[in-house]
């Protein structure tokens, strides 16, 4: 793999398909949606929890600001990574991020780390999260 | 004791022609009524104490971030940036800002908007 700039892009070449593979599972892993730990810390309340009427606040107007702002970060790397596409036999080794979408992976890299790091419990084939599976600290439902 | 000249005493003296304009030399007590005053009591808590903006130590972020995300929101330059960033590495926490809320509020923004852990409160 090799990483160099070229007229305001970075581009990644010779990229292993097991790493492509990787960077295309970026955007639907920065998506916290089910895993109550990883939204809490992706929207984490203003202020220790003493004042409650910051963080009502926060919640009507600063948390869907942040939503979109997350939102708009994974979709400009879902749209950077469909170079790797390819066809259906070979996955393209050579990816070209603009450089003024360098924040929006930084964004996205991160929301997949806060993911991750929030992710006490989950079974995952091929990069998706199989349903069902819940969080050690969620009890399942008694049957 | 002496007492000061009158005015047009002193105008004489210079030979200068005053007018005067009895009207308002005689004018009589102002008619305005005294200005109501009203007192607001605000606890000196409210007045005084400005706002903080605390970064908390955090594991997701590597530190080359932070110091990146300090001198981007605050303008800090890079030695304050990177001072703050090891005072939230070793202390857990680093009072980044102090000042009215509502900037206060717009850091902690920027800050989650870096997914870093920031919180307002107020000054101790």
């Amino acid at each position: 793999m090799e990483i160099c700039r070229r007229n305001d892009e970075i581009e990644i070449s010779e990229l292993d398909p097991f790493l492509a593979e990787l960077l295309r599972q970026i955007p639907a892993s920065a998506n916290p949606e089910g895993t109550p730990a990883a939204e809490k810390r992706l929207f984490s309340p203003p202020t220790s929890g003493t004042e409650t009427e910051i963080c009502a606040e926060w919640k009507l107007y600063v948390e869907p600001e942040l939503r979109r702002l997350f939102q708009t970060a994974t979709e400009t790397v879902a749209a950077d990574l469909e170079q790797l596409n390819g066809n259906e036999k070979k996955i393209a080794s050579t990816l070209r991020i603009p450089s003024k979408h360098a924040d929006a992976w930084l964004s996205a890299l991160n929301q997949a780390m806060v993911f991750f790091k929030n992710l006490s419990c989950a079974n995952w084939v091929v990069g998706r999260r199989v349903p069902g599976i819940r969080p050690a600290s969620v009890p399942a439902p008694l049957t | 004791m002496n007492a000061e000249p009158l005015w047009e005493e002193v105008a004489m003296a210079k030979n200068v022609t005053v007018t005067t304009f009895p009207i308002w030399r005689n004018a009589g007590p102002s008619t305005v009524d005294k200005p109501t005053i009203k007192k607001e009591t605000r606890s000196k808590e409210n007045l005084d104490l400005p706002w903080q903006v605390v970064v908390h130590n955090d594991p997701v972020n590597l530190m080359t971030y932070v110091t990146m995300v300090f001198q981007r929101v605050f303008g800090y330059p890079r030695e304050k940036a990177e001072r703050h960033m090891l005072e939230v590495h070793h202390e857990g926490r680093s009072v980044l800002w102090s000042g009215m809320r509502e900037r206060a509020e717009l850091y902690v923004q920027q800050l989650h908007g870096y997914l870093l852990l920031a919180t307002l409160e107020k000054a101790s």
